[in-house]
């Protein structure tokens, strides 16, 4: 059964490119949101397995939302994705709750090493 | 301007546009400048906040940019807004990797999400007292230029 992603960036090119992979590897992304106030909506509304949250966007920032999504839902799965490689994002994000970091420019392999460890559970 | 630091930015606007573009690129002579005028272009801002402050532009002639975005996406282009979305993610991808290499040289910086001016007669102005360096980028979609510009670093 495809594992159901919540696809979050204010990009629509990568909301595009990030669902095609997602949707090659067993996914199926039932909602993208812009921002993290549509995230948390669409949260709530259709309880994905997982979310990829884009780390800078308007309105609310991706850790301010992953920490709503984590007091929403303790156990849901965030994977962020962010162009940002600074060791200190990257720790900032996994003691908010993240489970794994995706970083942009995506190399699909890598997307896929993760959802193997974060979503199917074989890591 | 410290050359690392230009260098942080210089590294991965290479390396974005041979990855997501496709595209070979070679640097032009940087200069030095207080302001800009761009006539046709299209330019993406992103805001730097953190020990540095300022601004990184990604411009290119409204040409160059469908060009450039073409070659992303690997194939034609006919919506306007598509072009501005994908310079928009190239430039957030620099400049969001370049914060990787300032972490790296101790310098912790947040970016703004990108905000686009689309125009015939661009004019940037950096402000009085910035340093600003512009770093033309030659590749095969023609040249798109990155614009670093900082205030003074603080002691």
């Amino acid at each position: 059964m495809a594992k159901r992603a919540l696809v979050v960036d204010d990009s629509p090119y990568i909301q595009k490119e990030l669902t095609k992979i997602l949707e090659r590897h067993g996914c199926e992304v039932v909602a993208t949101a812009s921002n993290g106030l549509e995230a948390v909506k669409k949260y709530k509304e259709l309880k994905p397995d997982f979310v990829t949250l884009d780390l800078v966007m308007p309105q609310m920032g991706g850790i301010q939302t992953l920490v709503l999504l984590r007091k929403l839902d303790p156990r849901a799965t965030v994977i962020m994705v962010s162009s940002m490689s600074s060791k200190d994002k990257i720790v900032e994000c996994a003691k908010a709750g993240a489970r794994h970091y995706i970083l942009k420019p995506f190399e699909e392999e890598k997307v896929v090493e993760v959802l193997n460890q974060v979503v199917f559970g074989s890591g | 301007m410290r050359a690392e630091y230009v260098n942080a930015f210089l590294v991965p606007s290479v390396r974005v546009l041979e990855k997501m573009a496709r595209a070979s690129v070679r640097l032009g002579k940087p200069q030095r400048l207080e302001d800009l005028g761009l006539g046709d272009s299209l330019c993406i801002l992103i805001g730097l906040q953190g020990r540095l402050n300022g601004a990184v532009v990604l411009a290119a002639s409204h040409a160059v940019a469908q060009a450039v975005a073409e070659r992303v996406v690997g194939g034609p282009l006919k919506d306007a807004r598509e072009v501005r979305v994908i310079l928009a993610e190239l430039a957030n991808t620099i400049v969001g990797n370049a914060t990787g290499h300032l972490y790296d040289l101790g310098v912790r910086e947040g970016i703004t999400p990108p905000t686009v001016v689309d125009g015939e007669a661009v004019n940037l102005d950096f402000g009085k007292g910035m340093e600003s360096v512009l770093l033309p980028l030659e590749t095969e979609a023609g040249r798109v230029d990155l614009v670093v510009s900082l205030a003074p670093e603080r002691p």
